[in-house]
């Protein structure tokens, strides 16, 4: 199928693709292997925000931000992957960071938190707009 | 002036390129204004750190979030304003979250902080890459031609 892609003429633009790819991922690997690392302590707080299946939610979660940190640094079914981590970003947004609804004490860092994860959204639809780039992984 | 081959094509590219332009701007024009209402610690914090003319360096960092996420907001000087936001942002990064100099919990939230603004470094790469699409000042004069097929 042939892949919608922005016209990458120059190669250097396809590797600062690359380096901005692997900024992404890295942001994602790190949270998923942070909540794998410290799952106890984690689990502690998921649990405070009454949720059902606490455990699955957490599992599936860190699963969703491994496979696809992966899936765009390798630059394969990136525009899917990214479509997928924007809505898991949305949706973990309006249910962990809730900045209106913390005490006046964290509130700041919360809402910093919160308007973080809006630039990371934004930038996950850039790159599902206009793709990887030419260096990907080919399998 | 954009730069007619990196068009984007895709039936979707330019409103999605718009999209995520408001998406980001929200964070940095917030960011900017916010940086007015912890004046105080911020620079307390810049002074203890011993930065030179940490009132000026203030000044300049709050202008230059809330001035480039305007001009990104607009579609104007795009790529320009995404490198000159890359520049604010990532010394900031390290002078502000440095997550290896601290231990627990303390350490995590600044880890925390230090990887989403790495993920912020990735998008605007992406951005100063990709330009701000057809909705933008920048992309005023340029002629957008039907593409026949997939499109």
């Amino acid at each position: 199928m042939k892949d919608k892609w922005i016209g990458f003429e120059s190669l250097r633009q396809s590797w600062v693709f690359l380096l901005a790819r692997a900024c992404l991922a890295l942001f994602f690997f790190w949270s998923g292997y942070f909540r794998l690392l410290h799952w106890d302590s984690v689990l502690e707080y998921t649990e405070s925000f009454s949720l059902p299946f606490p455990g699955l939610i957490l599992a599936v979660s860190s699963g969703i931000e491994v496979l696809g940190g992966l899936a765009i640094l390798l630059g394969r079914f990136t525009r899917e992957a990214a479509l997928l981590l924007m809505i898991y970003t949305l949706i973990f947004m309006l249910v962990f960071n809730r900045f209106w609804t913390f005490p006046e004490q964290e509130q700041f860092l919360q809402t910093v938190i919160f308007m973080k994860r809006l630039g990371v959204i934004g930038a996950l639809e850039i790159l599902r707009v206009c793709g990887p780039g030419r260096i990907v992984l080919k399998f | 002036m954009q730069d007619p081959l990196l068009a984007p094509v895709g039936r979707f590219a330019n409103g999605g390129l718009l999209l995520s332009r408001i998406i980001i701007c929200i964070l940095f024009i917030w960011g900017g204004i916010n940086k007015l209402q912890s004046w105080e610690w911020i620079s307390q914090f810049l002074f203890e750190y011993g930065v030179p003319f940490a009132s000026t360096m203030l000044v300049l960092a709050m202008m230059l979030e809330f001035g480039c996420g305007l001009l990104i907001l607009v579609g104007f000087k795009t790529r320009a304003a995404a490198v000159v936001l890359l520049c604010v942002l990532i010394p900031a990064t390290f002078l502000f979250h440095q997550f290896w100099k601290f231990e627990g919990m303390y350490a995590v939230l600044q880890h925390e902080q230090f990887m989403a603004n790495l993920a912020l470094v990735g998008g605007l790469l992406f951005l100063s890459v990709a330009g701000p699409g057809r909705f933008s000042v920048d992309a005023r004069h340029t002629v957008w031609l039907e593409v026949e097929g997939e499109g």
